[in-house]
């Protein structure tokens, strides 16, 4: 079965018009693209294709095909790298409760560096999530 | 091997006394501290709600039912902060720190003075004073304590800055 694609969009009609004002040859091209391509609707064998076959309504504007498909595998993949960050936002705060813990009066020091540390270690995951959007809609 | 096996019989013993961070803390609420040096006595059983001394494994804050520990003192700051709040400051030599399981706190400094009797001028060239004549030092004995004077005044220089 060879399914349609886009290179069957071709021109159905073209009207000219000439208004004597403007001088100007309008041309108007309308492009139909067949959405559903006949030949993709399955016939029993043997049977000849009728002149007016049923056509669904193509409810969605996105073409999905492999390209597509792949960048959502890709973006998904390049997603899981926002568990490290995770697993070391964990490991800072752990080890902020432990130093407060030891030293109550180190509070506001600990805490501004577990924050830096924080931030940085978020930043690297951002970086994966960042490359998931690229994936997924720049490339 | 043999350190597995050391470790391994180590951990089957009865320790009634360890505790995990996520037991609650047992002992009264109540820390009963006393601070003294051999001339002088600061506090005698007196409850106050956390004090920060300076050790040789590193500055740390004692509240009530601490773990118990002992600990070597290293010269620097000793501030307790009582039940309302206010802050006193000391400074210690050396000496030794006792949390016991009761939430009884004894620190005893070899010398403890306050705050207020030390003089950064004083401090500074006395830092000097050291540092220079633990590069002058020839043995390792003469080297030694002059080190220990340099530590010293360092942490000194650092208190009152």
């Amino acid at each position: 079965l060879r399914c349609c694609s886009r290179a069957l969009a071709r021109p159905v009609s073209v009207s000219v018009f000439s208004r004597p004002e403007a001088q100007a040859v309008q041309v108007r091209l309308f492009y139909v693209v067949p959405l559903t391509c006949i030949l993709c609707i399955p016939q029993p064998a043997g049977v000849s294709y009728p002149q007016l076959t049923r056509r669904e309504f193509q409810t969605s504007a996105v073409s999905r095909d492999i390209d597509t498909a792949a960048k959502f595998i890709g973006a998904g993949a390049a997603t899981v790298g926002v568990a490290g960050s995770g697993a070391g936002i964990g490991t800072v705060f752990g080890s902020l409760i432990i130093g407060y813990a030891r030293n109550p009066s180190l509070k506001q020091q600990l805490f501004s560096y577990a924050i830096l540390g924080f931030a940085l270690s978020e930043a690297m995951g951002l970086f994966c999530l960042m490359v998931a959007f690229l994936i997924l809609f720049a490339m | 091997m043999i350190r597995a096996r050391q470790l391994l019989r180590l951990a089957a013993l009865p320790r009634p006394h360890a505790r995990s961070y996520a037991d609650a803390a047992a002992g009264p609420a109540a820390m009963a501290f006393t601070f003294a040096s051999p001339t002088q006595v600061f506090y005698n059983g007196s409850t106050v709600k956390q004090v920060d001394v300076p050790t040789l494994t590193g500055s740390f804050g004692i509240l009530a039912s601490h773990v118990p520990t002992l600990q070597v003192l290293k010269p620097g700051v000793v501030t307790v902060y009582a039940e309302d709040g206010t802050a006193t400051k000391y400074f210690v030599s050396s000496g030794s720190v006792t949390v016991n399981a009761d939430s009884t706190v004894q620190v005893l400094a070899e010398e403890a003075v306050t705050m207020d009797m030390l003089d950064l001028a004083t401090a500074k060239s006395n830092l000097e004073k050291a540092v220079s004549e633990m590069a002058a030092a020839s043995d390792e004995a003469s080297k030694a304590e002059a080190q220990i004077k340099v530590e010293a005044n360092e942490a000194l220089v650092k208190a009152l800055e």
